[in-house]
């Protein structure tokens, strides 16, 4: 190597310098980050597996010390959730499919997706009041319907950004040949662009049904909460979220328990969700060759 | 059609004496017009791209675009089989008559259009699904076939008559991304075949591949034109030399000067068009 003059071997040290410390704090930023998962992690499953048992997933909520689970909060969470995601689900699709394909940079397609961003920013706490004014007071009061209505109004946003975002992605010269081809443009979207995007709309889905999944505060206007076991939509409905506050800020011991398991409980699901998101890209993508 | 026994159209002799500096020679064909290309302007927005063109395109012959960048060339190609109405802002005037109709018309569906009139772009565009289901894309989208098997016997009939058959027969269920450049192109052009256009488009359909995956598509362009009337866009002069028999070269949005490929390549009428054959353009 040709001897370096002093004034560019300082400015070679400095650089070196700057390059480990800026790449050092970035390791520190994403330890801090995992750290933090790991401790919650430990947290719920040192508190919740204590309380998990077949009782636990098999019996409703009863009084403290006669063995009561979260049977119905189970039930509850899954069928409002379920019914959220499948009213969400379709209309952020629809909002998706008209902005990337129909509205594209039109005033109006501009319009709806500003809209849709405050949406997607919006307290949800916010749209639980909503939902609590057109759904729980003009029909005399709390039910699961409107629970489920208020997750919708969370997902659909989500899932209306994801759908954009991913046809978007899907090239344009698989829409130049099918029109080529003679299709008429509601042809090119159901039979080849939506396909080509189908792993990436649904790991969208997914991830929209984790985040209702753990919402609490639109389910406190809406679908209230039940001790007592049931399954119609009509009636308060128990949920995971809502019996974790519940059960949380109570003296029993048991109760505090259970309420650990339930969070446990929504953690894993969460998890699993956005394992089962990821796969369900790969295998589709894989699927496709690309 | 009976083009097998005809001469081919390039060989035959001209002395046509040139009427005017934008010739529209059709004379050197045998072949009839196929697509009569009348007073052609075209604009994206503000800026014209192309300016009177007019042109007669001959059936069972390759005419070959070329031209440098931005001459217009492609965007007349698109105004064939109407894609430039996808395109904001696009417009197109002038006739363009085939069969009997004016296809650029107002009141003709492009959808219709485009069913009569396939296309082949630059990259290889194979849908992301499987090579049969590529084929089918567009006899079901049409309702081309009666039966299962009808459609098997239409997907074979077009891999075939694109050359693929052989390569792929044994995958048919496979996706059409798994091939390579040359087969998914192939592969496109059978997708266009199964819907038997009478016309087919090409622009620059070699341009992404390798030298032999570019002959196994120039012997199979030859062999199509026996049935089908092809265009095709390419920036290649040796492609245009080889594979057509008609030549239209253009430049600035304007066509410069169409004939047959061995007198546009031999003896060009004017400089500009010789300057641009033998590379000293510009």
């Amino acid at each position: 190597m040709k001897q370096l003059t002093a004034a560019t071997r300082a400015r070679y040290f400095r650089r070196q310098l700057v390059d480990r410390i800026m790449g050092g704090l970035c390791i520190a930023a994403a330890g801090v980050g995992l750290i933090l998962l790991a401790l919650i992690l430990w947290m719920l499953f040192s508190n919740g597996l204590a309380g998990l048992s077949i009782d636990t997933l098999i019996k409703p909520m009863s009084q403290p010390g006669s063995g009561g689970g979260l049977a119905n909060a189970i039930v509850g969470s899954l069928l409002q959730v379920g019914v959220g995601a499948m009213i969400g689900a379709p209309l952020g699709m629809m909002v998706g499919v008209y902005l990337s394909e129909v509205g594209k940079e039109s005033r109006f397609a501009s319009l709806v997706r500003f809209v849709n961003d405050i949406l997607l920013s919006a307290p949800s706490v916010l749209i639980g009041l909503f939902v609590y004014q057109i759904a729980v007071l003009p029909f005399g009061g709390f039910s699961g319907i409107a629970g489920a209505l208020a997750l919708a109004l969370i997902a659909m946003p989500i899932v209306a950004r994801t759908t954009e975002d991913i046809l978007r992605l899907v090239p344009q010269a698989y829409r130049d040949g099918a029109i080529a081809l003679g299709s008429r443009e509601n042809e090119v979207v159901r039979k080849v662009v939506l396909p080509a995007a189908f792993g990436g709309i649904l790991t969208g889905i997914l991830l929209a049904v984790a985040r209702i999944a753990g919402e609490t505060a639109p389910l406190l206007f809406t679908s209230l909460g039940n001790d007592v076991w049931s399954t119609d939509m009509t009636q308060p409905m128990a949920s995971l979220p809502m019996a974790i506050v519940r059960y949380s800020n109570t003296p029993y011991p048991e109760w505090v328990s259970l309420a650990w398991t339930g969070a446990m409980l929504i953690t894993v699901g969460v998890l699993v969700l956005n394992i089962a998101s990821r796969f369900s890209y790969a295998a589709v993508a894989g699927k496709q060759g690309s | 059609m009976t083009t097998d026994t005809q001469p081919p159209a390039a060989r035959t002799p001209r002395s046509t004496p040139m009427a005017a500096p934008t010739v529209t020679a059709a004379s050197a064909v045998t072949a009839p017009t196929r697509i009569r290309l009348d007073h052609i302007n075209a604009f994206y927005g503000q800026k014209q791209a192309l300016f009177d063109v007019n042109l007669d395109i001959p059936d069972n012959t390759v005419t070959a675009f070329i031209g440098a960048s931005g001459c217009g060339k492609s965007t007349l190609l698109r105004c064939l089989n109407r894609m430039n109405d996808t395109i904001p802002g696009a417009r197109v005037e002038g006739a363009i008559h085939m069969d009997g109709t004016d296809i650029n018309s107002p009141e003709i569906d492009p959808v219709q259009v485009r069913t009569r009139i396939g296309m082949v772009f630059q990259k290889p565009n194979p849908f992301p699904m499987s090579i049969y289901d590529n084929i089918a894309y567009g006899p079901r989208a049409h309702k081309l076939f009666k039966s299962k098997a009808a459609l098997d016997e239409l997907v074979e009939k077009s891999l075939r008559r694109a050359a693929l058959w052989e390569e792929v027969k044994d995958r048919l269920n496979k996706s059409g991304l798994g091939l390579s450049g040359g087969q998914q192109q192939r592969l496109v052009i059978a997708r266009t075949l199964a819907v038997s256009p009478a016309v087919i488009l090409m622009d620059e359909p070699c341009s992404a591949l390798d030298p032999v995956a570019t002959a196994h598509i120039e012997a199979l362009i030859d062999q199509l034109r026996q049935h089908t009337c092809i265009v095709i866009v390419t920036h290649s002069m040796a492609q245009a030399a080889r594979v057509s028999q008609r030549t239209a070269f253009f430049n600035m949005g304007k066509l410069i000067e169409s004939g047959a490929t061995d007198q546009i390549f031999t003896m060009p009428k004017l400089d500009q068009t010789q300057d641009y054959i033998t590379g000293r353009f510009g």
